[in-house]
């Protein structure tokens, strides 16, 4: 049984995975780490500093993100079609494992690569390497042992009906990592220190003996402890474990009285939205944390990367298939969009201003060209990508044409990480020349943008 | 009586398959047509054509006179459209979710609670009219998205299967509704399985199979044979898959 449910679930991934709705989470994943990996490589002189952060920050991410799919992966495997069929529980487990599996590696890959290339360069090649498939493997039992472990332990801690909070929880971890490393930055600075040493004295080394090995060696028992112990002991509660699929909120609201107009609508839907649902007040704050405690380098990307995710909610006003209620109504491609974008404002604007205060209050002070560059750039994000996603109307439905999907894939790859990066760093670098460019992508696709969207024919057709 | 939608020529294809072939239609104030056709015959198919969802390879859709791919805007005001499954949007209680709809018809709050409240009385949504609409049943949902179309007055409403997951009661309301409205002089084209449903309400009865309309025609005039409707929808639509 457990090997023909793999079977199935390599199809799924498969596809799933070359599907731009599949492959968007993943390109966010990997273009978070790559910002946070280029430190490395930003400022040579703190490099056993940078290390030592960027080797918490990424792993805090990381075991968040494999944390979040092992959670809703086992959630799956136990509810809908899954949940009925009469299938052992054992296999459910496996196939859960499966999933996480995939991620994990995905994850402990382009850290452990981003280590080895930055140590390639600043102490050693063959030691990059080493160190590279060391911790890779280390990684790799690490973040999937803290995943499953945690996941068994909120198993056995939390009522069931809490147990989907199991996944916002280990967001958490992140900010707790983040304030975790400033204070043992300040109270011990050799700890910081010996950390780095860890990995730049197994380097250093090359391919000799190496007594520093015994760390990730350490670490991926660690790991597998940190897995089986909570796992043997939440085994048969787990197995046991049935997700209710059905929405159960029987909570009463005030419903309120609609307004006029086409854009007041998307609005007053958006508020209510916003009002109901605390997950994107959560992120913001979250956000607003993060740009505090973060190392003034990344607040650039802060920025970019919040208007990416406002612009990625330009058509998320329910099930993708609910979208067909919007365009059989009387409104034009480039109407929805707009009045969508200026549904969008707020949230962006208060997003905008809270990551610039905080930026601000962090570095002590920028330049301003520097500070109207940060705060166009979460526009310039929203509108580049709101208008993408217009657009390519495909992007809410699969296609099992292999080679259009690696098309978009690739498009989608350098629309949503590349172009965001490029932007950040120009910001970071030559802020006028960002400001120009913001300026440009906003008011270029106002004028010109409304035009593409209403004369083109799989824009008006999104269900083609 | 006034034509409220003409569909003239549809073709459709989709890699080389052609799930709708050469379909012509019309709607007169005051009827309901009932389309039925065996699954895969280009219901759904046509249906989504008629409203805008889907481009048609070749042929032209209008309302009342307005042609859906050049007046789009006053085209898409004369209908409404009810989706075999429901689409509901995320977070709006049942009663915003008719606003929303409505709303974007550019129909006022007054005038929207003012038609909406009868309809929601009778489907019986009152107690939960100000819950989250993402929580209600599949039956619940219909209703719901059901009103929110009929709320903004559309002169045409396409409904693709509207009466699945609906209890008796509800389906009885909704025939109701629907004979009501199109008394008004609007027009009604509805899918269905249901031979009774088809036959109870409809004031013409389309089917399709293979793509094809096979028989456009009023009770009487199908089964004059002698044969009942189901036993005509079999002869025909075998027949077309002989054919096909």
């Amino acid at each position: 049984m457990i090997g023909y449910l793999l079977r199935w679930q390599l199809l799924f991934l498969k596809r799933d995975l070359l599907s731009i709705k599949g492959m968007i989470p993943l390109l966010a994943n990997i273009a978070f780490q790559v910002i946070l990996l280029t430190s490395l490589f930003a400022s040579p002189q703190d490099f056993a500093d940078n290390l030592t952060m960027v080797v918490i920050y990424a792993s805090a991410f990381a075991i968040s993100q494999t944390t979040t799919m092992y959670a809703q992966a086992l959630e799956v495997t136990s509810s809908g079609l899954l949940g009925i069929a009469p299938i052992p529980a054992r296999p459910r487990v496996a196939m859960a494992m499966f999933e996480m599996l995939v991620t994990v590696t995905l994850q402990a890959f382009v850290i452990s690569l981003g280590l080895g290339i930055g140590l390639m360069g600043q102490v050693n090649v063959l030691g990059g390497l080493l160190v590279w498939i060391l911790s890779f493997f280390a990684a790799l039992f690490l973040y999937g042992g803290v995943a499953v472990g945690f996941t068994a332990f909120i198993t056995i801690v939390l009522p069931a009906k809490y147990r989907k909070s199991a996944a916002a929880l280990t967001s958490m971890l992140y900010v707790v990592a983040m304030i975790l490393y400033l204070v043992v930055k300040h109270r011990f600075p050799d700890v910081i220190t010996r950390f780095a040493d860890v990995f730049i004295n197994t380097a250093a080394h090359g391919f000799g003996p190496e007594g520093q090995s015994v760390w990730f060696f350490g670490s991926m028992l660690f790991g597998l402890v940190l897995g089986m112990v909570p796992m043997a002991w939440a085994y048969g509660k787990i197995l046991l474990q049935t997700t209710p699929s059905a929405n159960t909120d029987s909570k009463t609201y005030n419903s309120r009285i609609v307004p006029r107009g086409i854009t007041q609508i998307f609005f007053w839907r958006e508020r209510i939205a916003f009002t109901r649902n605390h997950t994107l007040a959560a992120v913001l704050v979250i956000g607003i944390v993060v740009v505090m405690l973060i190392p003034s380098g990344f607040n650039t990307f802060f920025f970019i990367y919040l208007g990416v995710q406002m612009g990625a909610f330009i058509l998320s006003i329910g099930h993708p298939k609910s979208l067909a209620l919007i365009y059989t109504t009387p409104m034009m491609p480039s109407k929805i969009w707009t009045s969508r974008i200026i549904a969008l404002l707020p949230i962006t604007s208060i997003g905008t201003v809270a990551f610039l205060f905080a930026s601000i209050l962090h570095a002590g002070g920028i330049s301003i060209a520097m500070a109207i560059c940060d705060i166009l750039l979460p526009f310039a994000g929203l509108f580049g990508v709101s208008f993408t996603l217009m657009l390519d109307p495909s992007m809410f439905t699969t296609t099992s044409r292999k080679k259009q999907s690696i098309a978009k894939v690739l498009t989608s790859t350098i629309l949503f990480s590349f172009v965001p990066l490029g932007l950040g760093f120009l910001c970071d670098s030559q802020p006028w020349i960002g400001v120009v460019i913001s300026v440009g992508i906003i008011f270029g696709l106002l004028f010109y943008g409304t035009r593409v969207l209403n004369t083109k024919k799989s824009v008006r057709y999104l269900f083609q | 009586m006034r034509e409220l939608l003409r569909a003239r020529g549809m073709y459709r294809n989709f890699d080389g398959f052609t799930a709708v072939q050469g379909v012509s239609l019309e709607l007169y104030e005051g009827e309901i047509v009932a389309l039925l056709g065996p699954n895969g015959a280009g219901k759904s198919t046509t249906m989504r054509m008629l409203t805008g969802l889907l481009e048609p390879t070749q042929g032209e859709v209008s309302y009342c006179n307005y042609d859906l791919s050049h007046d789009v805007l006053e085209a898409k005001h004369q209908f409404g459209f009810v989706a075999d499954e429901p689409m509901m949007l995320s977070a709006l209680t049942g009663l915003e979710y008719i606003q929303f709809v409505a709303g974007l018809y550019g129909c006022s709050s007054e005038e929207i609670l003012e038609r909406a409240n009868p309809l929601i009385d009778r489907f019986a949504l009152r107690a939960s009219i100000h819950k989250r609409a993402t929580s209600y049943s599949h039956g619940m949902k219909q209703k719901l998205a059901l009103i929110a179309q009929l709320a903004h007055q559309p002169k045409v409403l396409v409904a693709d299967e509207p009466s699945v997951g609906l209890d008796p009661g509800s389906a009885a309301a909704m025939q109701d509704i629907f004979r009501a409205y199109a008394s008004f002089g609007n027009a009604i084209l509805l899918s269905t399985h249901l031979f009774d449903m088809a036959q109870s309400l409809a004031t013409r009865i389309v089917m399709m199979a293979g793509g094809h309309i096979v028989a456009d025609g009023t009770l009487t005039e199908l089964t004059k044979s002698g044969e009942s409707l189901h036993q005509v929808f079999m002869r025909l639509t075998g027949e077309a898959a002989m054919t096909s």
